[in-house]
C-alpha cells in the first residue's frame, strides 16, 4: 500500500510538472502566433513602438528578453520559492510561496485574486457536490431497487430532463420563482460561512441545487445501473439468504459494491468542477475562480490566466490522486493489479 | 451576470417597442438650456443649477479606473474622474456643448509661446496647496510629466503625446532612471518647455490630467514613489482621493486646502462623493432606477434602464443621450481596392440606416455624413458627399454607375475586417454584406482577436495587402477636441508605419498633408480642417457610418449636472454636481 502511495504520488507530481510546462509554453507560444507582444498580455496594450527604446524597456522589465528556460524557471521558482515582484522604484512586493506572479490589470497579486475567489468556488462545489452525491445515489438506489416502477420511472425521467437542462436555463428559474416571486430566498451572494452560517447558506442554496441537478442526473443513473448489476449477484442472495435485514444487504453488501466506479468518478468530477463553474458563477453573480477566470480571458491578462490553469490542473490532479488512494481502500485488489 | 428571469421577457417586449419608438422620436435636441429636469437637458445646459451646499453624491461603475494615477491612465470616465481631485496647468471650463473651452487652472493664464510653437511657458498661480498642506511648485509640475517618460513603470496614460513632442535625449527614460529632464526648466514661479517639434495644441497637453503636479521627491531622499502613487495620489483639487479599496470603492471628502478663488474651473458644492464598483449592470441598472444611486460614472446604463427611459416619461425626464466625439466608419483600402469609383461604389451602396440600427440604434449614434464629429474643427452637420438618400439606405443607381466607370459593372469581391468578441460586429458586417450585394459587390468576413486587430492586423499595411482586406470595420474618438489631434494619427501620410499603423488606409494625400503640416505651427484654420475632411471624404478611404451616442442617467435629486464633451463622451461633470445638500 505504502509503494502504492509513494508512486501515485509522485506521477502526480510529473502531471503538475509537465501541465506547467505545457501551460507555460502555450502562453509564450500565444503571442508569437499572433504576432502581438506578450507586452499587451501583462498591460493590455502596445503603447509604443515594437523597436522604440521604450517598448524594449518594458520587455526587459517584465523578463521577455530572457532565453525561454530561464523565463520558465522565474516562473516555477516563483511557484516554489516565492518572489520579489519590484520595478526597481515602486515598494517591492514581497510574493510568498506558490506565487503565481502579479496582474498589471488587476494591481494584485495573482494568488491574492485567487485567495478571495477560491472559497467562493469551494463552498459552490462542495455544497453542490454534497447535494448531488446524496440525491443522486438515493434516487439512483430507489430506482434500482424498484425497477419499473413508478418511483423508477419518475426519478429517470427526471434525471433526463435534468442532464438536458443546462445551467443557464435552470439558475434563472430557480432564481425567478423561488427569489422573485414567491420571495423565499434571499439574494444570491456570498457571504463566507464563518460571517454569517444560516445567510451563507440560505444564499448558496439556488447555486447548489442548481449545479446538483445536472450533475446529481449522471449519479442516479450510474447508481441505478450498477446497483441493478451488484443486487443480481449471487452473494447477494446468499446474504439475504442468511438472515441479513434488506436495509444491511442493501446498504453494506449492494451499495458497497457498486459505489466504488461512483467514487472513482465523484473525484474527478470535483476536482474538474473547481476549475469549471463558470457558468454558475456567471449565472448567479459570485465571484468564484470561474469568473475570475472568465473577466482574465476577456481582459487577456495573461498571468491571472495562467495562475487559475495551473490551480485548475493541480486541484484536477489531487482529486485524482486521493480517489486512487480512497479506491485502493475500497477494493485493496487494484495494489496488487497495479 | 445574473440573468433576471423576471425581467427577460418584458425586457425583450420593451426593447422592441423602445425599436420602434426611437426610430419615430427625434434626435436628441436639447429642450432648455438650462434650469429644470427634462430629457437631453444636460447636454447643452446645467440641469437643477443651485448653490445649496453639502451631501454626498453616489456614484457607480462596473470595473475600477486603470489607474488612479493621472499619468497612468487612459479611460475618457478616469479623466473625468481626475477633475475632483486633480488640477493641471489648464483646464476645462466649459466641458458640455459642441465647443469646449480651455481656461487657466493651475496657471495664471492660458501660458505664451513663441512664434514658431516650440517653447511654450507659464506661471503658476501664488497660494496653491496639495491636500497635505504643502505647496504645489512647477517643479512638481515638471516632475509629474517626468514620470511619463518612465514607461517601463509608467505605462498606462497618454505618454506618447508627450515623448512626440518635449525635447528629451532619445536614451530618457524618466526621473527613477535618467534624472532631471533639462528640456523642462523651471523656476519658483514658472515652467518652460522646450519641444522637439511644433506644437499648436501644447495647451491641450497642458490640459490632460496627465500633466497633473505630483509632489517632487528626490532620489535618496523619501524616494520616488513610482506605480506605487496610483494607491493615494495626493490631491491637487477641490476633493481629496481617500479610503481606496481596489476594485471595491473610492471616496472622495473636501480637500480643504483648496482654494475657490483659485480656480474658475470647478464650483463644487458637495461635501463627500462615494464611488462603488459593482460588477453586476443589472444592479446598476435597479439601483439607479430605485433612486438609490445618483449616476453611472464609467458608461451609459444598461439594456434594462435603457428601455425604461426611452418608454417611460418619468424616467426619460431625468436622462441625456449626448452625440460624443467619436466617430465608427469603415476604412477602404486602396492598396487592395485601387480604384476610386470602385470605392466610391461601396460608400454609395452603404445602407447606413441599417447600419445604425446594427449599432443598436439612433440612441447608440446618429447616420454620418464625414468623419469629423461634434466638438472637432471642421465638422459640418450637413456635409455629405455620398448622399445615401432621403432615408440613408443607400444610392444604388449611383453605386451601379461608379462601377461603371471603374470597370466593375457586375461587382467585384473583397473582405470585411473586424475585430472579435463583438456581439455588434457580425451584425455590422451582414448589414453591409446584404447592402453591397445589391450591387454585386461581394463581401467575406476576416477577423482577427481584438489584442492584435489594431496593431497587426489592419494595423500592418502589408498584412491588409496580405489578406486581401478591402474594407476595415473600426472607430476613432480624439484625445483631445482639435482638427490635429482627430485628423494627424488617421490621415498623415507621413505617419504610416509596418505595425501600429492607424492610418489604416495607408492615405497619403498632399492636400491632407499640407493642412496635417502647417496644423502645429498654428496655421491651419476650422476652414482649413473642412476642406480636409472633404479631401479625405474624395479620396474615398474612409466611409463614416456614425457619431456615437450614449444614455446617462441622473437622480432627479442632483444639481448642477452637465455632460462633459471635453473629456468623457457625455458623461456627467462629476466635480460640479450637487444634492441640495442632502
Amino acid at each position: 500500500m505504502i509503494r502504492f502511495i509513494v508512486v501515485r504520488l509522485l506521477g502526480a507530481i510529473v502531471v503538475v510538472w509537465i501541465v506547467s510546462v505545457v501551460t507555460f509554453l502555450i502562453f509564450q507560444i500565444v503571442p508569437t502566433l499572433s504576432h502581438t507582444s506578450p507586452v499587451y498580455y501583462y498591460i493590455g496594450k502596445i503603447p509604443f513602438p515594437p523597436d522604440s527604446i521604450q517598448m524594449k524597456a518594458l520587455i526587459h522589465r517584465f523578463g521577455f528578453d530572457l532565453p525561454l528556460y530561464a523565463q520558465y524557471w522565474h516562473f516555477l521558482s516563483g511557484i516554489l520559492f516565492g518572489q520579489t515582484i519590484t520595478d526597481g522604484v515602486s515598494t517591492p512586493i514581497q510574493c510568498s510561496a506558490p506565487c503565481f506572479g502579479y496582474s498589471f490589470r488587476q494591481h494584485q497579486l495573482v494568488g491574492t485574486m485567487m485567495a478571495t475567489a477560491a472559497p467562493v468556488t469551494i463552498s459552490l462545489c462542495i455544497g453542490a457536490a454534497i447535494l448531488w452525491l446524496i440525491g443522486g445515489v438515493t434516487v439512483g438506489t430507489f430506482s434500482a431497487l424498484n425497477p419499473g416502477s413508478l418511483v423508477d420511472r419518475v426519478g429517470m425521467t427526471g434525471s433526463l430532463a435534468a442532464v438536458s437542462l443546462p445551467i443557464f436555463f435552470t439558475g434563472p428559474l430557480l432564481l425567478l420563482v423561488f427569489e422573485y416571486t414567491l420571495g423565499v430566498l434571499p439574494d444570491v451572494s456570498y457571504l463566507p460561512i464563518t460571517q454569517d452560517p444560516a445567510q451563507w447558506f440560505r444564499s448558496m442554496i439556488l447555486p447548489w441545487v442548481s449545479l446538483a441537478f445536472l450533475f446529481g442526473a449522471l449519479y442516479a443513473r450510474l447508481t441505478r445501473s450498477n446497483m441493478i448489476e451488484t443486487m443480481g449477484e449471487d452473494y447477494i442472495r446468499t446474504a439475504r439468504a442468511k438472515g441479513l435485514s434488506r436495509p444491511t444487504v442493501i446498504v453494506r453488501h449492494g451499495l458497497r459494491a457498486a459505489i466504488t466506479p461512483i467514487v472513482t468518478i465523484f473525484g474527478i468530477d470535483l476536482g474538474t468542477l473547481v476549475g469549471s463553474t463558470v457558468i454558475t458563477e456567471t449565472v448567479f453573480n459570485l465571484r468564484g475562480l470561474g469568473y475570475l477566470s472568465i473577466q482574465a480571458i476577456q481582459q487577456q491578462d495573461l498571468p491571472v490566466i495562467l495562475g487559475v490553469t495551473i490551480i485548475a490542473a493541480v486541484v484536477l490532479v489531487i482529486a485524482n490522486f486521493i480517489v486512487d488512494i480512497l479506491y485502493a481502500f475500497i477494493d485493496p485488489r487494484v495494489t496488487v493489479y497495479q | 451576470m445574473k440573468i433576471k428571469r423576471r425581467g427577460i421577457a418584458l425586457v425583450g417586449l420593451l426593447a422592441a417597442t423602445a425599436m420602434a419608438l426611437v426610430g419615430c422620436s427625434s434626435s436628441a435636441t436639447p429642450t432648455t438650456t438650462g434650469g429644470a429636469s427634462s430629457f437631453n437637458a444636460a447636454v447643452d445646459g446645467i440641469v437643477n443649477p443651485s448653490t445649496v451646499k453639502g451631501g454626498t453624491v453616489k456614484l457607480l461603475s462596473a470595473t475600477d479606473c486603470d489607474s488612479w494615477d493621472p499619468q497612468n491612465t487612459y479611460y475618457g470616465w478616469c479623466w473625468n474622474m481626475q477633475r475632483l481631485y486633480t488640477r493641471s496647468l489648464l483646464g476645462y471650463e466649459k466641458v458640455n456643448g459642441s465647443k469646449p473651452v480651455l481656461a487657466p487652472d493651475l496657471a495664471t493664464d492660458m501660458g505664451t509661446h513663441n512664434a514658431d510653437f516650440t517653447k511654450w511657458t507659464y506661471t503658476l498661480q501664488k497660494g496653491l496647496k496639495y491636500s497635505d498642506g504643502t505647496d504645489i511648485t512647477p517643479k512638481d509640475v515638471k516632475y509629474g510629466i517626468e514620470r511619463l517618460f518612465a514607461t517601463d513603470i509608467i505605462n498606462g496614460g497618454p505618454a506618447s503625446y508627450f515623448l512626440a513632442t518635449i525635447s528629451h535625449p532619445a536614451d530618457y527614460l524618466g526621473p527613477y532612471k535618467s534624472g532631471d529632464l533639462a528640456s523642462i526648466v523651471t523656476t519658483d514661479s514658472t515652467i518652460e518647455f522646450n519641444l522637439s517639434t511644433s506644437y499648436s495644441d501644447f495647451n491641450y497637453l497642458m490640459a490632460m490630467a496627465a500633466s497633473a503636479p505630483v509632489p517632487y521627491k528626490v532620489e535618496g531622499g523619501t524616494g520616488f514613489v513610482g506605480a506605487d502613487y496610483g494607491k493615494q495620489p495626493v490631491s491637487s483639487g477641490p476633493f481629496v482621493f481617500t479610503k481606496y479599496v481596489p476594485t471595491q470603492s473610492v471616496t472622495f471628502v473636501r480637500n480643504k486646502f483648496w482654494k475657490q478663488s483659485t480656480d474658475k474651473i470647478r464650483k463644487p458644492v458637495a461635501n463627500e462623493i462615494d464611488l462603488t464598483i459593482d460588477s453586476d449592470e443589472n444592479d446598476i441598472d435597479s439601483k439607479l432606477a430605485a433612486g438609490t444611486a445618483d449616476a453611472r460614472a464609467d458608461l451609459d446604463v444598461g439594456t434594462t434602464l435603457k428601455s425604461k427611459i426611452l418608454t417611460n416619461p418619468k424616467f426619460k425626464v431625468n436622462a441625456d443621450n449626448p452625440t460624443t466625439a467619436f466617430t465608427r466608419y469603415m476604412a477602404v483600402m486602396p492598396s487592395v481596392i485601387p480604384n476610386v469609383y470602385c470605392r466610391q461604389a461601396i460608400f454609395y451602396a452603404t445602407n447606413k440606416a441599417e447600419l445604425v440600427q446594427a449599432f443598436g440604434g439612433t440612441t447608440a449614434g446618429v447616420a454620418a455624413g464625414s468623419m469629423t464629429p461634434p466638438t472637432i474643427a471642421g465638422h459640418s452637420a450637413t456635409a455629405n458627399m455620398y448622399n445615401s438618400g432621403k432615408d440613408n439606405t443607400g444610392d444604388v443607381a449611383k453605386a451601379k454607375a461608379a462601377l461603371v466607370k471603374c470597370g466593375q459593372p457586375d461587382g467585384f469581391a473583397t473582405k470585411v475586417a473586424y475585430s472579435t468578441p463583438s456581439q455588434i460586429a457580425p451584425k455590422v458586417f451582414a448589414s453591409l454584406q446584404t447592402a453591397l450585394a445589391r450591387v454585386g459587390i461581394k463581401v467575406t468576413e476576416t477577423t482577427s482577436a481584438s489584442s492584435s486587430y489594431y496593431s497587426t492586423f489592419i494595423g500592418s499595411p502589408t498584412n491588409i495587402v496580405n489578406q486581401g482586406i478591402g474594407i476595415a470595420l473600426a472607430a476613432w474618438g480624439a484625445d483631445f477636441p482639435t482638427g490635429y489631434g482627430f485628423w494627424n494619427s488617421i490621415a498623415n501620410g507621413a505617419d504610416i508605419v509596418p505595425t501600429g499603423n492607424t492610418n489604416y488606409p495607408s492615405l497619403n494625400d498632399p492636400i491632407v498633408n499640407k493642412i496635417l503640416d502647417a496644423a502645429p505651427n498654428g496655421k491651419s484654420t476650422d476652414a482649413d480642417f473642412r476642406k480636409l475632411d472633404d479631401q479625405v471624404m474624395k479620396d474615398a478611404v474612409y466611409l463614416p457610418i456614425l457619431f456615437g451616442k450614449s444614455i446617462y442617467y441622473r437622480n432627479p435629486r442632483l444639481t448642477n449636472v452637465t455632460s462633459d464633451n471635453a473629456l468623457a463622451f457625455g458623461l456627467y461633470d462629476f466635480v460640479n454636481v450637487g444634492t441640495g445638500g442632502k
